[in-house]
Parts: C-alpha cells; structure tokens; sequence
C-alpha cells in the first residue's frame, strides 16, 4: 500500500500549489479514477504527461529530473525492443520474464554487478 | 462493517473535533475542504500511514460511497469517483461528509475505538457503542463545529460550512 515515488512526488506538488487530485485530472485531461491509479502505482505514468506536468507546475531543471527519476522509480511494466536482439539476448529475455518474479535479494544483486561491469 | 466499541458520548466527541482540528492547523471554527486534506494527511500527526485512491463507480458495491480499509501497512481509503466528483466540483454537502467520514475512520481506530469481536451488534446496542454512530458523529463536528454554530440557522450552516440541509438540522437537534 501507500504511493509510488511519482504519487508522493505530485502529492507534495499539489499541496504546495493548493491544488488537488481533480484539478490534476483536469489538467491532463484524463478521469480522476485514472490519475489515482497511476499514482498508487496501478498504471505507469503516460510519456505524454511530462511536458504537461513540468509547464503546468513551471518546474525548473532539478525539478523536471527529480520528476522523471521519480516517474522511472515507478515503473509497474517495461518493455524490451527485440527487433534486432539476437537468438541469445532473445532467450536471456524469455528466461529474464519467466524468473523475474522468484529472484531474491542477492541473486538480483549479483545479476546487477554483473551488467554494471559491463557498462564500465 | 458495524462494530461495538468502547462508549463515548457528544461531550467527548467534541473534544475529538477539537483535536483533529488542531492537527490538522484548522481554526476551531473555519470550514474545511475535505477534498484538499486528503492530499494533506500523511504529512499530519498520526496520519503518516493514511492514503487514498480516487476508485471507478463499479469498483465498489452500490450502497459504498466509499470505504476505508486497514491492514498491515495503514489504512486505505477508496473513493467512488462520483463522490469525490460531487465533493470537488459541485460541493455537495453529502459527498464531502462521505469524505470526512472515511478519514475519520483511521482517527477513530487511532483514539482506541477497537472492535469489540466477542460482542454481537443487537438492537440493543446504543447507539454511542456504535462504530459506525461514532464515526458518523464525530465527522459531523469536525464539519460543524458546535461552539460557533450555535445560535445559526440551518442556512447559514449549510453556507458557511458546505454541508447538506440534512446534516445542518441534525445539527441544531444536539
């Protein structure tokens, strides 16, 4: 329970601005069930509704980035372009979807020093 | 669901009113938006485990509003989006005490008032034994606090504090 780290971040926003959840819905243009869902964490956060949200709110730079670092915190889907993957990266995906959710602590965060050497 | 619990009485309640008022920073006797305190809650004083989501009409059963529920990690409270539209666009009276009465819910568990399980609700059972009474009663004066609408008409009532014709007679029978 509780809100995700989007939620928690356009609470704060509104309170501030004295604002509440139906004006949000009506900035966005969308129902107010709908923006509840997306900030508990029930729906991702739509792409299109950053611009919105940053002009309507005259958030500054580090404003915008806690907003979208907030936004990737709260990610309940991702997706994977496999277009031009190859048959190997393919079925490290398949196994990565299939295991994902029985993953514990330290296999998660053996996994994630393994692709962070990568990186470097 | 109803329960029995511990008694109080309209002395006591007040005293509540008074109390959520002060948590909240309201004077004892401006209005309040229950709409715009939802937002507010988990920043205040015993409410850090209290959330809220605005719910489609089907999501709950037809005679529910709304609802709030408890578990392990705070209290829930759902919102029918009729409601919470009736409380934020037209101000509606019943749909903003709809509102205040859920967030009185978690107050009310917080002030002790458990469920007493090994106790059956009767016709019996008073009505200041009463879960739901008590709930119901302490939303109304946090709505319409007693002191400053003493001596008003329902009309004046209902205009300065958005509540319906209903809740603003009921309170000048107490």
């Amino acid at each position: 329970m509780g809100y995700t780290k989007y939620g928690e971040f356009m609470r704060v926003l509104r309170v501030k601005e004295h604002e509440v959840m139906g004006d949000t819905a009506k900035m966005l243009g969308v129902k107010i069930p709908f923006v509840s869902a997306v900030e508990s964490g029930k729906r991702n956060v739509p792409e299109e509704w950053v611009p919105m949200i940053v002009e309507h709110y005259k958030l500054d730079q580090e404003k915008e980035a806690e907003l979208l670092d907030a936004i990737e915190s709260s990610k309940t889907q991702m997706k994977l372009n496999l277009v031009h993957a190859s048959n190997t990266q393919r079925r490290l995906a398949v196994q990565f979807q299939r295991s994902f959710e029985r993953l514990d602590e330290d296999t998660a965060e053996a996994i994630m020093k393994l692709l962070n050497k990568e990186d470097q | 669901m109803d329960y029995e619990t511990k008694p109080t009485n309209r002395y006591e309640l007040r005293l509540y009113a008074a109390l959520f008022r002060s948590i909240c920073g309201f004077s004892q006797d401006e209005p309040i938006d229950p709409v715009a305190l939802l937002d507010r809650l988990p920043e205040l004083e015993g409410f850090e485990d209290v959330r809220y989501e605005v719910v489609y009409n089907d999501a709950l059963p037809g005679n529910v509003p709304a609802q709030c529920e408890k578990s392990d990690d705070g209290y829930l409270i759902q919102i029918k989006e009729s409601v919470y539209k009736g409380a934020y666009e037209r101000k509606t009276g019943g749909h903003r005490m709809h509102i205040i009465h859920e967030i009185m819910h978690p107050f009310v568990d917080k002030l002790g008032f458990k469920p007493i399980f090994s106790r059956r609700l009767t016709k019996e059972t008073p009505v200041y034994r009463r879960l739901e009474w008590i709930v119901m009663a302490l939303a109304g004066e946090v709505m319409m606090p007693y002191e400053s609408t003493e001596g008003k008409t329902a009309e004046e009532i209902m205009r300065i504090y958005g509540v319906s014709e209903r809740a603003a007679k009921k309170r000048l029978t107490y």
